[in-house]
């Protein structure tokens, strides 16, 4: 498939990866910079030397990030008329903003406060009460619950385990020191990467990139190794089960898998997979409605499923009063694991293309999928075509083989009285 | 029918929107009528002819969904579906037609799944209440006087549910066949497309009225949960209409309150105190009042309501800068021109100056709006408000 895509890439003198977008007759530019760091960076390895970071180390720099010259960068990035954000996830951090105005000017910015560590006692002690607080909305989420205490029943050791933002514990005593060594391991511009979607013209933004850059030489092009151990295949917990002020249960039923090792292959699995599963329990499947009729099922109900090099699950959740019949359902389906069939791969496989084309016109999802094939080296038009090229019998032979006897069921149920 | 008519995006966009009265003994019909005909229709009866058939048109898109202007309500259907020209089949775009007819015409009313309706959206009302900030904000547009559109939830009342009847959704099906309608369509839309929205029937002007929230005796209420933290909701009266010539200060003046990259609330609340992750403040422009919202723990929560309210008076005694109004500016004028693109926020904007009668309307005429606010207008705009609700759900058991 043609994607008629305007792209520029460059490995710079320092080693930062650039990757330019231009959309032409859009007003709108977003430019970010990817950090490959995130929730699962608490273990590091450098020059075979491990060290231990205070878990939600990532997230909490991601918040003293901002500061440049001592003072806050969203400012004179509001003078530009751009406004800035960031995000923390399992595997990386991602500074960004977006602006109809010339980019140029609040890129130089972008580049200038991810390459500049600027922080102080003050600042770190002042962030923790906000990030505290970020900490307890999610907390407060019945949903947000539910995955946090699933992985902490399928796994044993593994980052997904631990909260991307940390514990309390951590956050409360983060210390200036541990967000340097932080910083130093893991920002050095020959890991990181800059994407691009803009509407204006990407050459002379390309210049003007490589001339700032010069003036951010590689100091640590030691490659970080995030250790991420699961050793055992069991599950840590085959049940938990807990109260929260909520009207209904929550019920999630997960079931730990076996990583395989290729990127290529993980991609293909997981997108055979979830093919399946988005059929199998979805509208599409005629027993779907009498899960509903017999009230087993709500809107809030589905199923996720991840396969990557360091972990692998499939868990389905549901806010149910019958999670006894829920539990049936599914441990039904996934013993019978019952084909694709011809009809509704080519059904899937065509709303999956489409999904694909639409993703061009997302900057933000364009352009984090861009941050994600870099750090996960792999090409990212390469992966969309796997679509293509996957043929029914390839999902059946996978889903066959798929383990589900390392099982662990989580509850949140409402509080009594 | 309104076609915006650009090459720059995968996707065709269309909406067609009926405008409904508010009323509280409708609304909650209206809600779940649209649980009843989202999912099937005449020649697609069951869930599975209907998602397979959206699948094989390259994942046609479907939403419905209902939100409050003032007195009225409108009940949107959105479908969008890949260009045909980017599509290469023979009968791609015979799909697409057989869909949108379908969908806009013949929604499957049936009585067997009249049961389905009411569980699921009970589910969803029910859902609302394990949510602290949603159940804060809900519980503050109740406090608010019934003689208020404002007052009524666009969402619908649980206790509401169980009375309603299968042929109480057939009405409230026949309401929105003869409902006003908005139809506007974004994108590379092919000719035969084009031709059957043109020929949908009941199109006209619509006439929205505004009822502004008055300021009046304040109301507060405080609900205890088994929560990790406080929610925190304040309703004020802004007492400044749409056709008001302060309208744009007060566009400005929420920038600069609570809704901007740079904000009075954000930088005194968060960064300054570090009282919390998240504080903002939304304009209900139909209704005359503004939304602040907030998640602290319970012991400071009187200290936020004074910082609030001193924010709230530096705008209101022009103790700000000219950079902050500028920034305020600039981040709005940036929201303007981004909506170039995105078609659902072209097609929004037709709406909104449709419903408020604004024939000259351009994206540099509310530039030019904007760039004209003044310090003085943000003064004067400011010092109209005035709190009329407040309600915290907060964490049982603390310290306050």
């Amino acid at each position: 498939m043609k994607y008629n895509l305007d792209i520029q890439s460059k490995v710079l003198s320092n080693g930062l990866k650039v990757v330019l977008v231009h959309k032409k007759d859009y007003q709108k530019s977003l430019f970010l910079m990817g950090i490959p760091a995130g929730g699962f960076n608490v273990i590091e390895e450098k020059d075979g030397s491990r060290f231990v970071n205070p878990s939600g180390c990532a997230h909490f720099l991601e918040h003293q990030m901002f500061r440049l010259n001592g003072e806050d960068v969203t400012v004179p990035l509001a003078n530009l008329q751009a406004q800035a954000n960031a995000f923390t996830s399992y595997t990386e951090t991602v500074y960004y903003f977006s602006t109809t105005a010339d980019p140029k000017e609040p890129l130089k910015l972008l580049m200038d406060f991810v390459q500049t560590l600027d922080i102080d006692e003050q600042s770190v002690n002042k962030e923790k009460g906000i990030i505290v607080s970020e900490y307890n909305m999610y907390d407060q989420q019945p949903e947000q619950r539910l995955i946090r205490e699933t992985f902490g029943s399928l796994y044993h050791t593994h980052g997904l385990r631990n909260e991307i933002l940390g514990t309390v514990e951590d956050i409360e005593n983060m210390q200036v020191s541990d967000l340097q060594t932080f910083y130093n391991s893991n920002y050095d511009p020959s890991h990181l990467i800059l994407v691009g979607v803009t509407g204006k013209e990407i050459e002379p933004i390309m210049e003007m990139i490589e001339e700032h850059e010069k003036k951010y030489p590689s100091l640590h092009p030691e490659k970080i190794k995030r250790i991420i151990e699961e050793k055992e295949d069991s599950v840590y917990k085959t049940e938990h089960t807990e109260e929260m002020d909520i009207q209904k249960p929550y019920v999630s039923i997960g079931f730990k898998m076996k990583p395989i090792v290729g990127v290529y292959e993980n991609l293909k699995k997981d997108l055979a997979v979830n093919l399946w599963l988005d059929q199998l329990f979805g509208s599409m499947n005629p027993q779907y409605q009498t899960w509903l009729d017999e009230k087993i099922i709500s809107q809030v109900a589905g199923v996720e499923a991840d396969f990557t090099q360091d972990h692998a699950y499939i868990f389905f959740y549901a806010q149910t009063d019958k999670i006894e019949e829920f539990k049936d359902l599914v441990h039904k389906l996934v013993s019978e694991k019952e084909p694709v069939s011809e009809k509704n791969f080519h059904s899937m496989q065509i709303q999956n293309i489409a999904r694909n084309l639409r993703c061009l016109d997302n900057f933000e999802n364009l352009a984090i999928d861009l941050v994600r094939s870099y750090f996960d080296d792999y090409d990212y038009f390469k992966a969309m075509d796997q679509i293509k090229e996957l043929d029914v019998n390839t999902v059946n032979e996978y889903v066959a083989n798929l383990d589900f006897s390392n099982e662990s069921i989580v509850t949140i149920l409402p509080e009594k009285g | 029918m309104k076609y915006i008519q650009t090459d720059k995006f995968t996707d065709n966009c269309i909406v067609v929107r009926s405008l409904l009265p508010l009323k509280k003994e409708s609304i909650t019909a209206y809600n779940m009528l649209i649980y009843l005909i989202r999912s099937r229709t005449e020649k697609l009866p069951t869930k599975v002819e209907f998602s397979t058939a959206l699948n094989e048109a390259y994942g046609l898109k479907t939403a419905f969904g209902l939100s409050g202007y003032g007195s009225c309500v409108c009940l949107d259907m959105r479908i969008s579906y890949i260009r045909s020209d980017y599509i290469d089949e023979k009968d791609y775009l015979d799909q697409v037609l057989f869909l949108i007819d379908q969908i806009l015409m013949h929604p499957l009313l049936d009585e067997a799944n009249f049961e389905e309706a009411k569980y699921l959206y009970s589910e969803r009302l029910a859902r609302q209440f394990d949510d602290p900030d949603s159940l804060a904000i809900l519980s503050a547009l109740q406090l608010v006087d019934e003689k208020y559109p404002l007052s009524i939830a666009v969402q619908g009342n649980i206790d509401d549910v169980k009375k309603i009847t299968y042929e109480d959704l057939c009405n409230a099906y026949e309401d929105v066949k003869q409902a006003k309608k908005m139809i506007c369509a974004c994108g590379a839309i092919e000719e035969p497309v084009l031709d059957y929205l043109k020929n949908l029937e009941g199109e006209s002007k619509p006439e929205i009225k505004r009822t502004l929230v008055e300021p009046s005796n304040f109301k507060n209420e405080n609900v205890e949960r088994h929560i990790s933290q406080t929610s925190l909701v304040q309703i004020y009266a802004t007492s400044t209409d749409i056709s008001d010539p302060l309208y744009y200060p007060l566009l400005v003046a929420n920038t600069m309150l609570g809704a901007g990259p740079m904000n009075l609330l954000f930088e005194e609340i968060r960064e300054k105190h570090s009282y919390c992750y998240s504080i903002s403040s939304s304009l209900l422009r139909f209704d005359g009042a503004m939304l602040i919202c907030c998640g602290t723990q319970k012991k400071y929560v009187a200290h936020v309501e004074e910082l609030i309210a001193k924010q709230i008076e530096r705008l209101a005694t022009g103790d700000f800068s000219e950079e902050d109004l500028n920034i305020a500016k600039m981040d709005m004028i940036d929201m303007i021109q981004s909506q170039a693109d995105r078609a659902m926020g072209m097609i929004e904007q037709y709406f909104f100056d449709e419903m408020l009668g604004r024939i000259n309307s351009t994206p540099q005429s509310r530039i030019d709006q904007v760039q004209s606010v003044s310090k003085e207008q943000i003064r004067t705009v400011m010092s109209r408000m005035q709190k009329i609700v407040q309600v915290c759900v907060s964490q049982e058991g603390e310290e306050e």
